[in-house]
């Protein structure tokens, strides 16, 4: 079956995401099988029991049966997906040496720039492999580590080893484990105790080749009362045919730890998004996950907070736009497995043009979470009536010695506000983007400056090709 | 038999183990309504087949056709022996429909409303003794009509309750007023759906419970919004107090929309009793204890107060104060 | 009546979160106190660790009441003592009505058997000085109440119990002139030689018409001046910029 995406339409104001290198690469490799796993692993040289991780999850892969719950993804076609590219290039420390093609597509999206600003370290993968990571001489001194997830499985083989696949097993769920027979890429990041970096690391990813997927794996330890703001970012060109992104990330937060997580996701709408990530958080520990999900055709992402230590705190903040021909099912999950537990959740998303979006949420408070505390908000706008907005939240108390409450609602602009507005002098477009800005803003304000400003660019941008 | 049932809308991961209810209901083997003898000039006959969407089916039920042509209707079953029932309420005027069970065993009920231009209020009171069962599935169709339904529900180990609710016209409203009552091992499972299928249709639901020693209840309320459903107003109040540490309370309280210029809102609250109420209660003299009584009736209140029998609201507010 | 002695307090959800710096307080029968103090001084705080609000915990320092120490009493023991606050945003409970909500707490927290025609009375006569609506008695505890009816709901309630120490933790805030005129009337009609009456506040508006003692400023959890009402006169004036900057000094 050929993979078809009719729904498909770029917009042209989408440019700058849309420089489509004309490099070649090096490698690609096509499908999937027992031997295309064997040979991914042999290419990167990986031990034995990595090489006996794909082939167990690639196992699993083949047993385990989609979900029968949520989009549908049966269209993809594993047979027809690029599961490897290599870019023509090895892993670079300097940005000179970065070839042409692919540095002028990330000076177009203004990574390098982000270096100069105030950044502890960054990275960058294209397709499958990274292609650039640099850290300050500083933090290097400190002990940090922030580097390939590859160059990591051979230069730190026990901590790798100790975290690797135990936030989140093979056995989760099909997606997974087709990640974990293909992983590729990604960044590994270890904060030793007592290291507060006053400044965040970025990683940035980037998927080129039409038809590909991009299975990175991301693994950040934060020791006892360190403290890291780690910031990734996803693009890709549009294509006619299905990108698949299937990447994971694996949190540790240990004692009086401190992590904040901010993701700013524009994949192309030709994107599968089926990505899993997952936080362990100790006692006094915090997890902060800053989410904006603006691309991609499909996204099914929930990362899961387990609060396994006393105090332990959980902050999700959230923000879906879906256009057209885009289904974002999204969420987030929590257990708390500890008592004087902690988490605030402020979801929003925003509709139009046909677009889904759709909050799913698990909240478990086990018995022994007392005194625990949960508050959850949701709020949705919906621009039109093609649109939907779906709220899906499950809630599991176990005890009674906690405060669970959840409030969701949803609303359309205010026309009294526009017609406010617009006696203020301003377009009803201007107007409807100015209330979207604000619904938006307060997640917008947990971002760094420069993605609340980029976020605020994709809404202008998605409102002015619709309404205009 | 162990029997998966009250499946919802719409799925979610199975590893949530709120989809359905796996639960242990008793076979009835044969089916004789002779003891039921219903009072009043109703149409009443025995028929076969009764298919429920809650996922039980018998071969055999009483059927009561309730044309309602008077103000007020009451029914009471004294639930001895296993019941299948099946009411239609078909109402062409404003009247109550008051349906009361005591007894001690299993009581299995279909009830469908089908309003065209009328306003119906149907008060459930579920008094069964602790052992029994009571199963009862609510199908509502409303047209230019306005209707209320206050669930009590206390009695009885086994409480399954499903409700369907199509608003087909703009300007019908629905109200759901629901409070039950978990004390030992209760198994409480709720699944309820309201279609607001036009313009300008509103709906209103209110469930209050508590829950007592090591009772677990599943809550699963959806409101939809259909495309065309412009100007509604839908809106889902689930609290649910907690007086053991070994109660388990789930809910899932869904909201799908699929058009521009609605009001949803939802509101989940579980666990204890809210503390700054508690502070300004005991700084107005009562105790801790009094505090807490004062409050849990408080909720109970809300929902019983629905009720216009005074004499019955005493009746239920008694039990229920006799269980915590 | 009240004596603080060097009062400490944090907050209960953040132990790091001290509130209350070694504050010192006394009021006497008969007198009138007000406090004031920028945002998040700790003047409800104050009033809610008086009545020993679970929220707050008491470091250091102790609250004597009628020369017994009330630190960590109960809340219900130290409003049967007769210490009454009335609440910045009073609670809503849908499902008892006002008349229940009077009958069942003028009975505990008094202690007294009155008879319900007396405190019917008593209650109808007290709605009739507020201008309050007697339907009110028989709607749901606050519920769909305005702001200015929930304060006078309060009012109404200090006039029912007839306590020694009346606290009003911004009973003035959101509310119109004449509300602000019914909820002098109000203290006025309660206030008498023998008990005692401490005002939070953030305006002097409802200081007018009102016989003022003392007035306490409160910055960062201590009081750093007292004085008359030319106090509360020169803060209208000025704000607490005086204070504010000492502090940064500091």
């Amino acid at each position: 079956m050929k993979t078809n995406i009719n729904e498909y339409e770029d917009k042209e104001t989408r440019n700058i995401y849309n420089i489509k290198s004309t490099l070649e690469s090096s490698k690609k490799i096509l499908g999937l099988s027992e031997e295309i796993v064997r040979n991914i692993s042999k290419e990167k040289n990986e031990p034995d029991w990595v090489l006996n991780i794909r082939l167990k999850a690639l196992d699993l892969y083949n047993k385990m049966e989609d979900p029968d719950w949520g989009p549908d993804i049966s269209y993809l076609n594993i047979d027809e997906l690029l599961t490897y590219v290599k870019p023509s290039t090895g892993e670079n420390r300097s940005w000179e040496d970065v070839p042409d093609d692919i540095k002028e597509v990330f000076d177009k999206l203004g990574i390098p720039e982000d270096e100069k600003k105030n950044l502890a370290g960054v990275g960058a993968q294209f397709d499958s492999e990274m292609i650039y990571h640099n850290l300050t001489e500083k933090m290097k001194e400190l002990g940090v580590i922030y580097t390939n997830f590859d160059v990591a499985i051979q230069e730190y083989p026990e901590l790798v080893k100790e975290y690797f696949t135990k936030a989140v097993p093979l056995t989760d769920h099909k997606y997974i484990a087709l990640h974990y027979a293909l992983f590729s890429g990604g960044s590994f990041v270890y904060i030793p105790a007592g290291v507060k970096l006053d400044q965040p690391l970025q990683s940035y990813f980037r998927l080129n080749e039409k038809g590909a997927g991009q299975f990175e794996h991301t693994l950040i330890i934060v020791e006892d009362s360190a403290s890291l703001e780690f910031i990734e970012g996803c693009s890709a060109p549009g294509y006619n045919e299905l990108n698949l992104h299937a990447g994971c990330v694996e949190l540790f937060v240990k004692k009086n730890a401190y992590l904040r997580f901010s993701t700013i996701e524009n994949w192309s709408k030709n994107m599968l998004n089926l990505n899993t990530k997952k936080c362990y958080v100790e006692e006094n520990g915090t997890i902060e996950w800053i989410m904006g999900s603006f691309g991609s055709k499909v996204s099914m992402l929930y990362p899961l907070s387990v609060l396994n230590g006393r105090n332990a705190k959980c902050e999700f903040t959230n923000i879906s736009f879906a256009g057209k021909g885009q289904n974002l099912d999204t969420g987030f999950k929590v257990i708390h497995n500890a008592p004087n537990t902690k988490t605030v959740v402020n979801a929003k998303s925003i509709s139009k043009d046909g677009g889904i979006c759709l909050f799913r949420s698990y909240s478990w408070v086990k018995n022994n979470a007392k005194n625990s505390k949960l508050a959850l908000s949701c709020e949705s706008l919906m621009m039109d009536s093609e649109s939907r907005s779906d709220t899906i939240p499950v809630n599991n108390i176990e005890t009674s010695d906690c405060v669970f409450s959840h409030e969701a609602s949803i609303g359309k602009i205010s026309e009294r506000a526009i017609f406010y507005l617009m006696s203020r002098g301003m377009s009803e477009v201007e107007a409807k983007a100015l209330i979207v800005r604000g619904f938006a803003e307060p997640i917008a304000k947990a971002f760094p400056v420069e993605y609340a400003v980029e976020m605020n660019r994709l809404i202008n941008l998605e409102l002015e090709g619709s309404i205009g | 038999m162990e029997k998966i049932l009250n499946s919802t809308p719409v799925r979610t991961t199975n590893k949530f183990k709120i989809n359905d209810i796996k639960v242990d209901i008793p076979d009835i083997e044969f089916i004789n309504f002779d003891d039921y003898k219903i009072d009043g000039n109703y149409n009443v006959s025995i028929k076969d087949k009764f298919n429920s969407r809650i996922g039980l089916d018998y071969n055999k039920y009483l059927n009561i056709d309730l044309d309602v042509n008077k103000d007020n209707i009451n029914l009471e079953f004294n639930v001895n022996k296993p019941l299948v029932l099946n009411i239609n309420i078909n109402s062409s005027i404003d009247s109550t429909v008051n349906i009361k069970y005591i007894g001690n065993n299993i009581a299995i009920t279909k009830i469908n409303t089908s309003l065209n231009n009328s306003n119906i209020k149907l008060n459930v009171i579920n008094l069964l003794d602790k052992e029994a069962y009571n199963i009862i599935e609510f199908t509502n169709t409303l047209v230019d009509s306005n209707m209320t339904t206050n669930f009590i529900d206390i009695g009885g180990k086994v409480k399954l309750s499903n409700l369907l609710t199509d608003l087909n016209s703009s300007n019908s409203t629905y109200n759901l007023n629901n409070l039950y009552l978990g004390i030992n091992e209760d198994i409480i499972d709720m699944n309820y759906l309201i279609n607001l299928n036009k313009p300008n249709t509103n709906s209103e639901l209110v469930v209050e419970g508590l829950l007592n020693d090591k009772s677990k209840k599943s809550f699963k309320g959806t409101l939809d919004f259909k495309e065309g459903s412009s100007d509604s107003i839908g809106h889902e109040n689930e609290n649910c107090i907690l007086l053991s540490d070994e109660a388990k309370s789930k809910s899932l309280p869904m909201m799908l929309c699929h058009e521009e210029s609605v009001d949803g809102a939802h509101g989940v609250s579980t666990g204890k009793i809210d503390e700054e109420k508690l502070f300004y209660l005991m700084s107005r003299g009562l105790s801790k204890d009094e505090s807490i009584r004062l409050i849990l009736n408080a909720n109970i209140n809300k929902i019983v107060n629905c009720i216009d029998d005074v004499n019955l609201q005493q009746e239920i507010i008694d039990i229920i104060n006799k269980e915590i | 009546m009240l004596k603080i002695n060097n009062l400490y307090t944090i907050a209960e959800d953040d132990h790091d979160k001290k509130i209350l710096n070694g504050l010192d307080l006394e009021i006497n029968p008969g007198e009138v106190h007000v406090i004031m103090g920028p945002n998040g001084s700790g003047k409800s705080t104050l009033a809610n660790t008086i009545l020993n609000n679970p929220r707050y915990i008491v470091t250091e320092g102790n609250i004597e009441f009628e020369g017994q120490d009330i630190t960590n009493m109960r809340t219900n023991e130290i409003a049967k003592l007769g210490i009454f606050m009335s609440f910045q945003t009073p609670e809503e409970i849908p499902g008892i009505t006002l008349a229940h909500f009077l009958k069942s707490t003028k009975k505990s927290i008094t202690g007294e058997k009155q008879s319900i025609v007396e405190l019917s009375k008593e209650i109808s006569e007290n709605m009739n000085k507020l201008d309050m609506n007697k339907s009110y008695l028989n709607r749901d505890f606050n519920v769909g109440f305005s702001g200015g009816e929930k304060k006078k709901n309060e009012i109404l309630q200090m006039l029912t119990y007839n306590p020694k120490l009346v606290m009003l933790d911004e009973t003035d805030s959101g509310l119109d002139v004449d509300a602000i005129k019914t909820v002098v009337k109000g203290i006025n009609l309660y206030k008498n030689d023998s008990n005692a009456v401490l005002i939070i506040t953030h305006s002097t508006k409802i200081l007018d018409g009102l016989n003022v003692d003392k007035v306490h400023v409160l910055v960062n959890g201590k009081i750093v001046e007292s004085g008359d009402m030319s106090l509360a006169n020169y803060i209208d004036q000025n704000g607490y910029k005086k204070y504010l900057g000492e502090n940064h000094e500091n």
